[in-house]
């Protein structure tokens, strides 16, 4: 854990506006520098972190292990005007020079969001002076893909033929920076210490602190990121059969709304045959779709549930057996409900729904044929009793 | 530093081994070479008087022919003699520029005048001492030297650098003004800034 004076220098030029890191760059940047900045100091109590912006090359906070001075100007940083690389660099290198720990070893980190205008034998005497004092510099290129080359260039003239204390970090558009940055040896020194297990850049994303159960966190990252996956698979995978998707729920959702607690029972039962037929199903997406619309607005009960269930299953009968196979994943179901507005995921009509559908799931096709029958006569019958 | 015996004897110089020991009061994890053309062997030069006709650590400049060292010590030092071994050939250099207890001494102000200029010819096996001028030597805790030239070659190459002189102690701290309290009352340690950070005992 050596000690370390580190300056990092932030792109706050007008390209910072753009959104394509979300919220905008400008946020990202300030994530990613909270981020080095509680690792730095992890690592080393005593190490001094610095702040300057590229635009102007100005010093926005001198070297310093207080927290507080750093935060409060980092948030206030005003967009406007364009980088200039160089003099930024030389700027750090001075507020690195009068740095108050002498022995401390001298970083820099810069971001670089904007394209780089820099006259190319400037820039390589640039590289050939930090190599010199000695000034090992990280530079984290993010939505920009045109100065790769030149950093390129610029950080192996500075690492010379052995060293490898420099590093350039290229983070496509669209990514999470301070994500992208936690595998890096930014954050990682080289004994591998860095931050603890399960430290997601943005803290407490699930309502836990990660580091009172760094496990929990990282075991609760592992699954968002798994269902990520398994979730556009299956978009990807059934973009043809959207309609009947939301079936299943607009049906729970109409009847989890729908608190009565003397029919709930039978209700459930229905919902989930419901759910069964409209995935034995095919497309015909516009007609599913009308019908569903048309449903939860008029009336939310349960014989006209199983009416509009029994006119879909009247629909043509396709059966794409991954469709089936991906809707009767109650996991899957889970997610699609969490999305809809108004149902609560855990209330007891669905969760209880999302069970009948598991057992169902193990039991034969011809059951739930069977089934269909039988709710059909009932339906029919109750036709009859209405008219 | 030549004796008189025979010239296949063995005997070990004893004086000589006795003064040029400063290299070990030098606090070696902080010592620093710049344009040093592999990290670290600035570090193998300061070795002790015996082992510097080692012709296997060396230290070669690496961009043109400058090379700076930035000497810390473990205490205050009075240092008198400087001895530099280098190649018989232009790459010895031939200026020493040194300062003392200046230690955020790089190139761009090691270009001005220095505490104390000395020039040095060919010493391919430390014959020479050059003598370094007490007046600003007497009490070092930080010794800078800058070797900006050499007698012609692209690069400049240095075997050994030898310091001569005595250990005066470690630093005795600064004199502090204490306040002596019975109770600690709060309104003695009035703290206006707001932002003081959490120190966290790790």
């Amino acid at each position: 854990m050596p000690l370390e004076s580190t300056i990092i220098c932030i792109d706050n030029s007008d390209f910072m506006r753009d959104g394509d890191f979300i919220p905008t760059r400008m946020q990202a940047q300030q994530d990613a520098v909270s981020l080095i900045f509680h690792a730095k100091t992890r690592s080393n109590p005593e190490n001094n972190v610095g702040l300057l912006t590229l635009a102007d090359g100005r010093v926005v906070t001198q070297l310093t292990s207080d927290v507080g001075k750093v935060f409060s100007k980092l948030h206030l940083l005003p967009i406007e005007g364009k980088i200039d690389f160089c003099k930024g660099i030389k700027v750090a290198n001075l507020a690195l020079k009068h740095r108050l720990g002498k022995n401390h070893r001298p970083r820099i980190v810069v971001f670089v969001g904007s394209p780089l205008e820099v006259d190319p034998n400037e820039f390589t005497k640039l590289a050939k002076r930090l190599k010199k004092e000695k000034i090992s510099i990280d530079i984290v290129v993010f939505g920009e893909e045109s100065s790769r080359e030149k950093f390129e260039e610029f950080i192996t003239v500075i690492n010379g033929k052995e060293n490898t204390n420099s590093h350039l970090i290229c983070v496509a558009s669209g990514a999470n920076l301070p994500d992208a940055l936690i595998n890096t040896p930014i954050i990682q020194s080289e004994d591998g210490s860095g931050l603890p297990n399960g430290y997601s850049a943005s803290a407490f994303a699930f309502g836990i602190n990660p580091e009172d159960d760094p496990e929990l966190a990282m075991a609760l990252r592992i699954s968002m990121e798994e269902q990520r996956r398994v979730q556009e698979a299956e978009i990807g995978r059934s973009t043809g059969t959207e309609g009947a998707q939301q079936n299943p729920p607009t049906n729970t959702g109409s009847s989890g709304t729908n608190e009565m607690d003397v029919t709930r029972l039978t209700e459930d039962e229905q919902i989930a045959l419901a759910i069964q037929m409209s995935m034995t199903q095919a497309e015909s997406a516009n007609t599913n779709d009308v019908e569903m619309k048309e449903e939860p607005s008029t009336s939310t009960d349960i014989p006209s549930n199983t009416q509009q269930s029994t006119k879909t299953n009247e629909e043509t009968q396709q059966n794409t057996d991954t469709f089936a196979a991906s809707l009767n994943d109650p996991q899957f179901l889970r997610d699609v409900l969490r999305d809809l507005p108004g149902v609560d995921v855990d209330s007891e009509a669905v969760r209880a729904a999302l069970e009948q559908v598991q057992q169902q799931q193990q039991q034969p096709k011809k059951d739930t044929e069977d089934n269909d029958d039988n709710d059909k006569s009932n339906a029919t019958k109750k036709k009859k009793d209405e008219k | 530093m030549q004796h008189s015996c025979s010239r296949t004897c063995q005997h070990v110089d004893e004086i000589s081994v006795g003064q040029w020991n400063l290299y070990m009061k030098i606090d070696k994890y902080n010592l620093q070479c710049y344009n040093e053309k592999h990290d670290g062997s600035g570090k193998d030069v300061f070795r002790a008087w015996d082992e510097r006709l080692d012709r296997s650590k060396i230290v070669e400049s690496d961009d043109e022919q400058e090379l700076l060292f930035s000497i810390p010590f473990n205490g205050a030092v009075k240092m008198t003699g400087l001895c530099v071994i280098g190649e018989n050939g232009p790459s010895h250099p031939n200026i020493v520029k040194l300062w003392s207890n200046v230690p955020e001494l790089r190139f761009d102000n090691a270009r001005g005048k220095a505490h104390q200029e000395i020039a040095l010819t060919y010493d391919p096996s430390g014959t020479l001492a050059y003598q370094v001028s007490p007046s600003h030597f007497s009490r070092v805790t930080h010794l800078s030297l800058y070797f900006p030239s050499n007698f012609g070659d692209e690069t400049t190459c240095i075997y050994y650098i030898g310091l001569r002189g005595e250990y005066l102690g470690v630093i005795k701290s600064n004199i502090v003004i204490a306040t002596y309290e019975a109770r600690p009352q709060l309104k003695d340690h009035k703290v206006d800034d707001l932002l003081t950070g959490n120190r966290e005992i790790q």
